[in-house]
């Protein structure tokens, strides 16, 4: 899958050299050494990983255009309304983001184009991750409205996305709905996803939360969905009529802490409204996914990390 | 006897080349023909369906030479996730009937392909669509006049070969 975008040098040292499993993330940028976080970050060599930046591979723009045109399926009109967001899905589920050159008509983008940089992630499915949360989220008395918090790159996309699998997998409730927005949690690709979200999971992708939800309530009756990144005033209130209709909502927000949380103007609403049961903390302390601790509605601890 | 059998063949012989001939220009009208259908239809996949170049380069249309040219393209971003020139202008080169400037321009056309948004995409198909157009108008003319007349002409000529013969 790697060989068919990566420039060759890149997967030529990547196949030879290091194990795909431990491998988090490959940035490369134009004119600049190539850098993966691989358990710590490292430059990338044709002979693996060093600290030596002279010895590292360099990118130049040209190569970075062809990985974009590569990793569109060479038909960047298909995969331009990711483009415009800055990133693309490819089969396995690898995420490309992509910066450069922002194409716009009137103040509305319409494309990208020159990329000076690229970072590809590659999500990993941790099952099981979201164990240790779940009796706190979902109980007798049926699932609780959470928000996950982390700081970015703390975990809470693979948190939710085993969330999703348990909820689905354990029969906790017989209808789960995603609506991936950024087509990161389940990584749809042509209709299939790419990454488990369970077998009674519905899966709307690249569309805003707000028709995500609007269409999905009304036509898959889901019992909860699942939602990634609350940012804004549009994500709040697509939350607010979540709520309003009657279904459960797991979904996460960028905060180191709780205080840092509380600070959030966008979600203010949502927080003294006391529309969420339980705050699941996380962290990269000890490795991304860190469990910090699980809250009530009043903030109170529940479980501490 | 023997003559006649000779004439036959003499006969055989000048119309299949006068037929030949004249399938130059056929060939020609046939495939700006496809690649006109081929432009139409891309509008459509890239503007309305945006699906992706190897599932419109996979769905097998056209006649001979066209169908060679679109399977070596799908081959191609099968196996190497793009569409080489080299590889391209080799195959477009076994079409004899085609001029150089008319498979610069087929090659121009079909690597420019997946490059931009759906907008400027369809834009740009529709100005080759166009240019194939004439070109297509320009086969035909040809066909009817000198296809036509490199066909009659084999026949005529094994006729008369038939005739001196007996």
């Amino acid at each position: 899958m790697l060989d068919r975008f990566l420039p060759k040098t890149v997967y030529d040292s990547i196949s030879r050299n290091l194990d795909l499993s431990k491998l988090t993330e490959i940035r490369l940028r134009s004119q600049r050494p190539v850098i993966v976080e691989y358990g710590g970050y490292y430059y990338l060599s044709p002979l693996g990983i060093t600290d030596d930046s002279t010895k590292a591979i360099v990118c130049d723009s040209g190569s970075l255009n062809d990985l974009v045109f590569k990793a569109c399926e060479c038909s960047i009109y298909s995969h331009n309304e990711q483009l415009k967001q800055g990133f693309i899905t490819v089969s396995g589920g690898c995420r490309v983001g992509v910066c450069g050159e922002l194409v716009t008509d009137k103040g509305e983008a319409k494309t990208m184009k020159n990329f000076s940089s690229v970072n590809v992630r590659f999500p990993h499915q941790i099952k099981n991750c979201s164990l240790n949360a779940l009796r706190f989220i979902a109980d007798e008395d049926g699932i609780k409205n959470t928000l996950i918090i982390s700081p970015p790159g703390g975990g809470k996309t693979t948190f939710i996305r085993d969330l999703a699998y348990q909820l689905s997998d354990k029969h906790l409730c017989r209808n789960v709905l995603v609506v991936d927005e950024r087509n990161e949690i389940a990584a749809v690709v042509n209709g299939v996803p790419q990454l488990n979200v369970g077998e009674y999971t519905d899966i709307i992708s690249g569309s805003s939360k707000m028709f995500g939800l609007e269409s999905g309530i009304r036509t898959m009756k889901p019992d909860v969905i699942v939602l990634d990144e609350l940012a804004n005033i549009q994500d709040a209130l697509a939350v607010e009529f979540c709520i309003g209709a009657g279904v459960r909502l797991i979904a996460t927000a960028h905060a180191k802490n709780l205080n840092e949380l509380k600070r959030k103007a966008a979600l203010k609403n949502l927080l003294d409204g006391s529309v969420f049961d339980r705050f699941v903390v996380l962290s990269e302390r000890e490795g991304a996914g860190t469990l910090e601790g699980i809250f009530d509605q009043n903030y109170n601890c529940l479980y501490c990390g | 006897m023997i003559n006649v059998v000779l004439g036959c063949v003499l006969l055989g012989i000048a119309s299949y080349i006068g037929y030949q001939l004249g399938n130059v220009y056929r060939r020609r009208q046939m495939f700006f023909e496809d690649i006109v259908v081929f432009c139409v239809l891309l509008e459509s996949e890239v503007g309305l369906f945006q699906n992706s170049l190897p599932e419109v380069f996979g769905k097998p249309m056209g006649r001979k030479d066209w169908q060679m040219i679109l399977a070596g393209c799908s081959n191609e971003l099968k196996q190497n996730n793009q569409i080489s020139a080299e590889a391209l202008n080799s195959a477009l080169a076994k079409l004899t009937h085609l001029s150089a400037g008319e498979i610069d321009q087929i090659g121009d056309f079909i690597l420019s392909l997946g490059r931009l948004d759906v907008d400027e995409q369809v834009s740009k198909i529709k100005r080759f669509r166009q240019a194939f157009e004439q070109r297509l108008s320009g086969a035909k003319t040809d066909n009817k006049k000198k296809g036509g007349l490199y066909t009659k002409m084999g026949v005529i000529v094994g006729v008369l070969c038939l005739i001196l013969v007996i």
